[in-house]
């Protein structure tokens, strides 16, 4: 997803792109398709650039979905709002972590490893 | 809705349960399949049906009989308490600053388990999925606290196709995380099926920089661990990282040019997030 296309998306495409590209991520996870996991991290890092880069930080459109069904879509969203919302956010990342939500639930402890080194 | 699920599993219950499944259900949950939910459930297994697999599963479980459960007339009356007892009648399954578990108003709902195929899918790729998603399915069902034993029963007997190996490695799955020199000393051992052996600092990233085989394959640099830890492992090597430090990096990338301890280091990491290593 090219960043001059993205400027012509409004939040609510940007935030429905974030989200679909989580949910193509938790498939590509499924099926172990790492090339696949990685465009769509590419993808995800653009649109959540473009979100930052708006008026108000534009990634708290993100937020609603720390209730999703998926885990992935939850772990995603929880690293993107980080910055901007940290203990709801941690709060997501330490439940996916709880409920053994695998393969999310190593990437979470991850990311809460890096928080309790003080990098991030 | 307590009234309407007792009515469900009521008719269960009656001599036309038949009545109630579904055309080609009988794949997925037998009419009788609620005597497993009784505290008598085993009276119900056949003899020899895979007694080692189920006592196992039970282990790795959890599972204690006495384990206190709600008084009668309560609102969840029967269910296994998270904490001990009841106080004053209070509903309080979980103490103050506990975080949500599954089921939780604060948290999603467990998902239902994996649909178990009618028949065995016709290639590898089609039944590991099934297999591994089961296996994850239990392992995150088991951190609900609701004793969901009596629900693997009723999938793992839904499902005859199964082979030893993947019988296995839904139990391995579950295993809780171990002391890193048990799983070096594993690795020395005599294989064990549904398990693999792993290194920590990954092969052939490490043989591509140089590094030898006798220290690629030194015990100190090999661990046994459950088979579908190491296929979720060896992805994670391979999967871009939101972590700082590897910049929007995979791993292996990261490790490139890296030192010997380095790749230990991330190697441990990789051990520890998914649940094989004790922190």
């Amino acid at each position: 997803m090219k960043r001059k296309n993205l400027l012509a998306l409004s939040q609510d495409e940007l935030v429905e792109g974030f989200i679909r590209a989580a949910l193509n991520q938790s498939e590509a996870l499924r099926l172990e398709e790492d090339a696949e996991f990685n465009r769509l991290f590419d993808q995800m890092e653009e649109i959540e650039k473009e979100l930052k880069s708006r008026a108000g930080d534009q990634r708290r459109g993100l937020i609603p979905f720390y209730s999703h069904p998926n885990a992935q879509v939850r772990y995603a969203v929880a690293v993107a709002t980080l910055e901007i919302n940290r203990e709801a956010a941690r709060n997501v990342l330490e439940m996916i972590s709880e409920r053994h939500e695998f393969p999310q639930a190593a990437h979470a402890n991850g990311i809460l490893e890096a928080i309790k080194a003080g990098r991030t | 809705m307590a009234r309407f699920d007792d009515a469900q599993r009521a008719r269960w219950l009656r001599p036309n349960a038949r009545i109630y499944v579904r055309p080609g259900g009988r794949c997925f949950m037998q009419p009788d399949a609620c005597r497993f939910l009784r505290p008598d459930w085993k009276r119900f297994v056949q003899p020899g049906f895979a007694p080692v697999f189920l006592s196992q599963l039970e282990g790795k479980a959890n599972f204690n009989p006495n384990q206190p459960r709600v008084p009668k007339g309560n609102p969840n009356g029967g269910q296994w308490t998270y904490e001990e007892g009841w106080r004053n009648g209070a509903n309080r399954p979980f103490s103050a600053g506990r975080r949500p578990r599954i089921g939780h108003n604060q948290g999603p709902p467990l998902d239902e388990p994996p649909k178990v195929p009618e028949n065995k899918p016709a290639t590898k790729k089609e039944q590991n999925g099934f297999v591994k998603g089961l296996a994850r399915w239990i392992d995150t069902a088991k951190q609900s606290k609701k004793n969901p034993v009596a629900k693997y029963l009723l999938l793992i007997e839904a499902v005859s196709w199964f082979d030893e190996f993947q019988h296995a490695s839904i139990i391995s799955y579950q295993d809780p995380p171990a002391e890193l020199n048990e799983l070096q000393e594993a690795a020395q051992g005599e294989p064990k099926l549904g398990y693999e052996r792993h290194h920590i600092r990954m092969q052939k990233p490490a043989r591509d920089d140089g590094f030898p085989d006798s220290m690629i394959d030194s015990p100190e640099n090999v661990v046994l661990i459950p088979y579908w830890k190491h296929r979720d492992i060896t992805g994670w090597f391979n999967q871009k990282n939101k972590d700082p430090k590897y910049n929007g990096l995979s791993p292996t990338e990261y490790l490139q040019g890296k030192t010997w301890d380095e790749r230990r280091e991330v190697g441990l990491e990789a051990l520890r997030i998914h649940g094989v290593l004790k922190p």
